[in-house]
């Protein structure tokens, strides 16, 4: 008796857990053909540029004063940070490199592409989620529409485009925040301080950091779009679309971020 | 504004601002880079880094574009400005900014400046480095014999007295100063003679030397009169010297045979001398060549890998002499059942940190057992047997070996003339220990004899001890509480024991 209930238990946990990984595994397998389709339907014609822009206003324009505010605040708490470390051995007048470094390589890319997954991801999902929940996506297939053409593609190329351009902003806000804190708060000389931050700058530093916030751009919106198709079960089920996009997008960026950093070291 | 537009504004001043963060990094050691190579090998480059400036007379001329290493040394390789000229005997060296800021690459400017150093040259001559650490101790080392002096005269000047005896050196000076003035003021007329005085022997010495010139060509012309002379008698003196020389001649034309005799002497007693040296040389050929007992000593290794190995022996031997410790102990312990005194004198020789021998002897007051047995008859017809136990002090002996294991010492051998062993764990560095004695396990009817004790140093030679002794036994009045008190020198306080006894009455 008890040894069948505990084979039971042992069973049902099983089961769960097995059930939990097959799911995760489909799902990584819809995402995957989800990602093949986007693909084939970006490169026929007719183009969506219409679409594409639009989108593109959606994404980076409209999102520019969140990444600006975040970037300018990153690169000032980085230049407070770093100079309280440094002058603990005299190095103050680096904090300006260590700023510029960190803004364009690491910090810049990885904060645009978290606030971007948070607004842009969250409204996509949401967007999408509800007209998959109310079959407007049904509709649009009885019109004729592909419906990965036409919602999917214009978003994934949009922040592909977009994000590269905002992480620009961000750099260069991010430096002069760094710049304004050591200069006019903690009294550095400016022109040490931009002396240094363009020392030993490369221009390898920039790009790589926007190749980053390209690659964040396109999974983030696939992410986000992937969860919105899937939405099910009315106004319930698109909040929890919406939930996961943002979390797996971020979670995407972080964890992409630190491969496609090594592999450009 | 339509979508396009703000689309378009967003994405066009995104260029803008990359376009002027890559002239700004390109400008700096990027691509496209104007200016030519040099190269710069130093001892070390410890604490530079790429891209490092290069200035020449202070002047930033350039940067570091890479460090290598070639052999031993750090290659630097200079990127410097289009337009600058450095001289072929410039001198390269790293410096600091300032004392713990970033370092970068001086040029001396040479003094040829005809000949200049061409594209991808090398800047042959450098100074190595200065090592900041050794600077900064020589530093201090002067800082600190400044402080010294200082404090010195601080301590000097700075007392009331120090203020005082400045004081009164100045007063003395400004009085020597005063009474100078006063003399120089009163005898004004005076010094103005001694100096008109001293004009006027001047005077006197330069009318002396020009009076004198008519002297002075007389002596001359004698000495020009007498190598005259000497010229014109010149042919009679050499005739002189050649009969001199002719008489010589036939003296020794009178003595040939004794002056011939005297050679040939000299020639045997020259290869006398020369067999001498021969046999000598084949001696020392021999000994060379290491034959003879002579030889072997001298050429053979064996003998100065023995005397090495003998020398090495006697040092190993002082050395552990040297390490041996020497301990002699005395303890009494006093037994409350029966109430008896027990005494231990032990030697104890300890040849490394973690073993001795110990040799000793216990005086004990249960040393010897003895049990006589009278049987009384009765009167009617019935025995009484009476026993008597007693025990009578004896001497017995200890001779244990002991080998420690950090707190633990392990101990066993003779204990009180039977076979024991030992424990004892050692607390508070050693002054104090806790331990147990198992011994006597033969003994009839009995159960071996088990002692635990303890002991505390409260001063280096003194201790006080106290434990159960013979624990296991029942009967009641052979287990005893005992304590007790102990003297102990170690060999430092033998010596100077010994040292202090008279050898001779």
């Amino acid at each position: 008796m008890t040894d069948n209930r505990k084979r039971n238990g042992v069973t049902a946990f099983l089961e769960t857990f097995g059930t939990r990984v097959f799911r995760m595994v489909e799902d990584l397998g819809n995402l995957f053909v989800f990602l093949l389709q986007c693909l084939t339907w970006m490169f026929r014609p007719p183009s969506e540029i219409r679409n594409i822009v639009k989108q593109m206003e959606e994404v980076g324009v409209n999102s520019l004063p969140v990444v600006l505010v975040t970037a300018t605040f990153t690169g000032m708490v980085l230049a407070l940070q770093s100079w309280s470390g440094f002058q603990r051995f005299q190095a103050t007048s680096f904090v300006g490199t260590v700023v510029a470094l960190s803004i364009t390589r690491e910090l810049g890319p990885v904060f645009a592409g978290l606030m971007v997954s948070g607004r842009v991801g969250a409204s996509m999902a949401a967007e999408l989620g509800t007209m998959k929940v109310t079959e407007q996506i049904d509709a649009l297939v009885t019109l004729a529409t592909n419906p990965v053409k036409y919602l999917v593609v214009p978003r994934v190329v949009a922040s592909t485009l977009v994000l590269p351009v905002l992480v620009v902003f961000a750099d260069l806000v991010g430096v002069l925040g760094g710049y304004f804190v050591s200069v006019y708060l903690l009294g550095a000389n400016p022109y040490v301080y931009a002396d240094k931050t363009y020392q030993y700058l490369e221009f390898r530093d920039i790009y790589t950091g926007l190749v980053k916030a390209a690659v964040f751009g396109f999974l983030i919106a696939l992410i986000s779009c992937y969860n919105g198709f899937i939405a099910q079960g009315g106004a319930e089920g698109v909040g929890r679309a919406t939930t996961k996009a943002v979390v797996a997008s971020s979670m995407t960026v972080l964890v992409s971020d630190y491969f496609m950093t090594s592999y450009m070291f | 504004m339509s979508k396009e537009a703000k689309v378009g504004i967003f994405v066009l001043l995104g260029i803008v601002v990359l376009t002027y963060f890559t002239f700004k990094v390109s400008k700096l050691g990027g691509i496209g880079e104007k200016g030519y190579n040099l190269t710069v090998d130093f001892e070390t480059a410890a604490g530079l880094e790429p891209k490092a400036n290069v200035k020449m007379a202070g002047v930033p001329v350039g940067k570091v574009e890479a460090i290598r290493l070639v052999g031993n040394n750090a290659r630097l390789v200079l990127r410097i400005q289009e337009g600058v000229q450095i001289p072929i005997d410039s001198v390269a060296s790293i410096q600091t900014q300032g004392l713990l800021g970033e370092k970068y690459v001086e040029i001396l400017p040479g003094k040829d400046t005809s000949r200049m150093l061409p594209a991808g040259g090398r800047v042959a001559n450098t100074i190595p480095p200065a090592n900041l650490d050794e600077i900064i101790r020589k530093v201090s080392l002067i800082s600190e014999d400044l402080r010294k002096f200082t404090q010195t005269l601080a301590s000097t000047l700075g007392t009331e007295e120090g203020r005082k005896a400045v004081s009164d050196i100045l007063r003395n000076v400004q009085e020597t100063t005063e009474v100078l003035r006063t003399v120089v003021a009163g005898n004004e007329e005076r010094l103005n003679r001694i100096l008109a005085n001293v004009d006027t022997l001047s005077g006197d010495l330069r009318d002396i030397s020009s009076a004198n010139k008519e002297d002075l060509r007389a002596t001359i012309a004698n000495l020009r009169a007498f190598s005259e002379t000497l010229k014109t008698e010149g042919p009679g003196l050499a005739r002189k010297l050649e009969e001199m020389s002719e008489q010589v001649s036939g003296a020794i034309g009178e003595n040939r045979g004794n002056i011939r005799e005297s050679i040939e002497n000299l020639k045997n007693a020259s290869a006398k001398l020369d067999n001498t040296l021969e046999s000598a040389s084949r001696v020392l050929a021999r000994i060379d060549r290491g034959e003879g007992t002579l030889g072997k000593l001298v050429t053979d290794n064996t003998t100065v890998t023995s005397l090495n190995d003998t020398l090495d022996g006697i040092n190993r031997f002082v050395r552990k002499t040297d390490a041996l410790k020497t301990f002699l102990d005395y303890r009494l312990e006093y037994q409350t059942e029966p109430s008896e005194f027990k005494h231990y004198a032990n030697l104890r020789l300890q040849p490394s940190a973690d073993k001795y021998y110990l040799i000793g002897i216990v005086d004990d007051p249960r040393g010897k057992f003895d049990s006589t047995e009278t049987i009384t008859t009765t009167t009617p017809g019935g025995t009484v047997r009476t026993q008597q136990e007693s025990f009578s002090n004896d001497l017995k002996f200890t001779a244990m070996v002991a080998k420690r294991f950090s707190a633990l010492t392990i101990r066993g051998g003779v204990m009180e003339s039977t076979g024991g062993v030992g424990l004892d764990y050692h607390l508070m560095k050693d002054r104090m220990s806790i331990g147990v004695d198992a011994f006597d396990f033969a003994r009839k009817d009995q159960p071996p004899h088990l002692k635990v004790f303890g002991n505390y140093d409260i001063v280096k030679n003194f201790f006080i001890t106290g434990g159960v002794d013979d624990v296991l036994n029942d009967e009641a009045n052979l287990r005893t509480l005992f304590f007790g008190f102990g003297i102990k020198f170690a060999d430092e306080d033998l010596k100077t024991v010994l040292g202090a006894v008279p050898i001779r009455p």
